[in-house]
């Protein structure tokens, strides 16, 4: 029960964490692949590589194509032994936009224990740019 | 002396540290590379269920399934996975490559069967059964 607790408070700190870091994660993104998908950059999180982002934005990306709600894609970096899961936790619809709400879990070997976990919702503009909700 | 043994170490020391420290940057895990065959046989089904794919291709790439769950325990070894990779069990681990074997027969004997409907059952348990030992949600 203490830890559900501790994790809903985590989560909901995570994701006012997220929200505001907002400004920081930009959507934009370099590759054709990765012009289709959201991802979060390196200001938001300290302790992952740029690698580790790749890593975990491809696994992210993975729920974006037509994946049913609860499925858990996964990515681990054999250089830094970080890891981490991506959840697609529900898909929804927002001003006109349709979201996706994500479930981040990482693990570094500062937490490795404790892995930290982010929930953050995506939505995809009329004219093709994410945003964080 | 110890001034030769400078000259000798820096060069050295600048070499290490101008060495890769990542060498796997950039570059898929075998692991990833799997799920990224298995995603792409599972497409190439769910295209042939869908009329826009041909028997042929659905009957190889069920084929690629079945040779790829033969390969999962190798792949994610049961004592080790769950260190790896987060929110992956043992029990899922040990699980997945008989799910996944049982699963692609099926899809094999569908696919070499010419009946979409029936592949688009097997592709359906196989989602649900197979990828879903490892890939559905689990608490936290």
């Amino acid at each position: 029960m203490a830890r559900r607790l501790l994790t809903r408070k985590r989560v909901a700190v995570c994701v006012l964490g997220a929200a505001t870091l907002g400004v920081c994660m930009a959507a934009r993104l370099p590759d054709a692949e990765a012009q289709t998908y959201p991802s979060l950059s390196l200001p938001a999180w300290a302790n992952l590589t740029k690698d580790d982002l790749d890593r975990m934005n491809m696994a992210a990306a993975r729920l974006y194509q037509g994946q049913s709600i609860g499925t858990v894609e996964r990515w681990r970096n054999p250089d830094t032994n970080n890891a981490g899961s991506v959840r697609l936790e529900g898909k929804f619809e927002a001003k006109g936009m349709p979201c996706w709400r994500l479930d981040y879990s990482v693990r570094t070997s500062d937490t490795k224990n404790h892995p930290s976990r982010y929930v953050i919702n995506w939505c995809k503009t009329p004219v093709g740019e994410w945003k964080i909700l | 002396m110890l001034r030769s043994w400078a000259i000798v170490a820096a060069p050295v020391l600048l070499m290490a540290a101008c060495g890769p420290r990542a060498p796997n940057a950039g570059q898929q895990t075998i692991q990833g590379q799997s799920m990224d065959r298995m995603r792409t046989a599972v497409d190439a089904i769910s295209a042939y269920t869908k009329g826009t794919g041909s028997q042929a291709s659905a009957h190889q790439a069920a084929m690629e399934l079945a040779a790829w769950s033969d390969r999962l325990a190798d792949l994610f070894p049961p004592d080790t996975a769950p260190e790896q990779y987060v929110d992956m069990t043992a029990d899922m681990a040990r699980a997945a490559p008989a799910a996944m074997r049982r699963e692609s027969a099926n899809l094999l004997a569908a696919t070499d069967s010419g009946k979409p409907e029936r592949t688009a059952a097997a592709l359906s348990s196989m989602q649900k059964n197979g990828c879903g030992a490892c890939h559905q949600a689990v608490p936290y």
